[in-house]
């Protein structure tokens, strides 16, 4: 229990509960917070990631993302679904019959072969200029993913 | 060169899935099409957002009207057998075009009541009856009638490129 806690710890600046409050309560219990703490953790970390990513991509590809940011937010936390799960930022916007499989091709994973050759990304995550939904930020906080997200 | 690439893409499209998609509308050439009313709105004020959204609200009555699941178990009394003809969207929890296009599928099913039925169905919850109509791209809207497969619109499109293919099946609303 306490390296499952210390793990939490070590998981950047997240809030942590101090340790009197881990030592109260069954152990179960604790255990169940802090796997469920580890979890978040663990997500967060990789929304970060996706996040960091999709401002740097954008930059990079002279794409803006969305007028509608919570389009945006919710497409980085789809990424960081698969990158937790596959191991891989999978397109959150397609149906696969075997994501292991496609995963392992790459076609489909975060750039796409689409978005990489002809700018094409149908999850509008990365919009051209003269996209008709494309807004003017190629930055959006972490804050502002959380939020969006959490109504869903 | 673009338009032969959307006609590759379109072509390549039905090779890679078992069961061929009806007519489907390019994600470039309708995304180019006019914004629906709603997005209009968000565009012409995007410092307002915060505004945009409370005006939203007390608009209401669109935005929330929710549009009903249906499931493999459901699939065949709700979608197959249905007198009238049926649109279902196939959507993904963290599909963010989906987040967009929900409430414009909420609006037309309270426009076309009585004409048509409007469904969405979570390809992750339900993976054989997307993989069994060919699903790839998310969102998908498909239109059924006598419980065959009609019409297919693929993408986030504008609110007038999903009526303008319902209408073909309803006849106006």
């Amino acid at each position: 229990m306490t390296s499952t806690v210390t793990t939490t710890v070590g998981c950047g600046g997240l809030p942590v509960r101090p340790l009197s409050t881990a030592t109260r309560g069954r152990p179960r219990r604790c255990a169940v917070r802090a796997q469920a703490a580890g979890a978040d953790a663990s997500n967060d970390k990789s929304v970060e990631v996706m996040r960091k990513f999709s401002e740097q991509y954008a930059r990079r590809s002279n794409t803006f993302f969305c007028a509608d940011k919570t389009v945006t937010a919710v497409v980085i936390k789809g990424l960081a679904d698969h990158r937790d799960t596959l191991g891989a930022p999978l397109c959150p916007c397609r149906h696969y019959d075997d994501k292991a499989a496609e995963v392992a091709q790459g076609f489909w994973n975060c750039p796409c072969v689409p978005m990489r050759e002809r700018k094409e990304c149908h999850c509008m995550l990365f919009l051209t200029p003269d996209n008709d939904f494309a807004g003017k930020d190629q930055v959006i906080s972490f804050e502002e993913i959380k939020e969006a997200t959490s109504k869903f | 060169m673009a338009s032969r690439l959307a006609v590759a893409v379109a072509v390549a499209a039905p090779a890679s899935s078992p069961s061929p998609v009806g007519t489907v509308a390019p994600p470039r050439v309708a995304l180019r099409r006019g914004l629906p009313p709603t997005w209009h709105a968000l565009r012409a004020l995007p410092r307002s957002r915060g505004a945009a959204v409370v005006c939203q609200a007390q608009g209401g009555q669109d935005t929330a009207i929710q549009v009903p699941d249906v499931s493999k178990s459901t699939w065949q009394s709700l979608v197959v057998e249905s007198e009238l003809p049926v649109l279902v969207q196939f959507w993904a929890s963290w599909c963010g075009p989906c987040k967009m296009i929900d409430p414009i599928v909420g609006k037309l099913s309270k426009e076309y009541e009585g004409k048509l039925k409007c469904y969405k169905l979570n390809t992750d919850e339900n993976p054989d009856i997307a993989t069994q109509f060919g699903i790839r791209s998310i969102p998908t809207m498909m239109i059924f009638k006598n419980g065959e497969k009609k019409d297919a619109v693929i993408g986030a499109v504008p609110e007038s490129t999903l009526v303008t293919c319902i209408d073909k099946y309803v006849g106006g609303r």
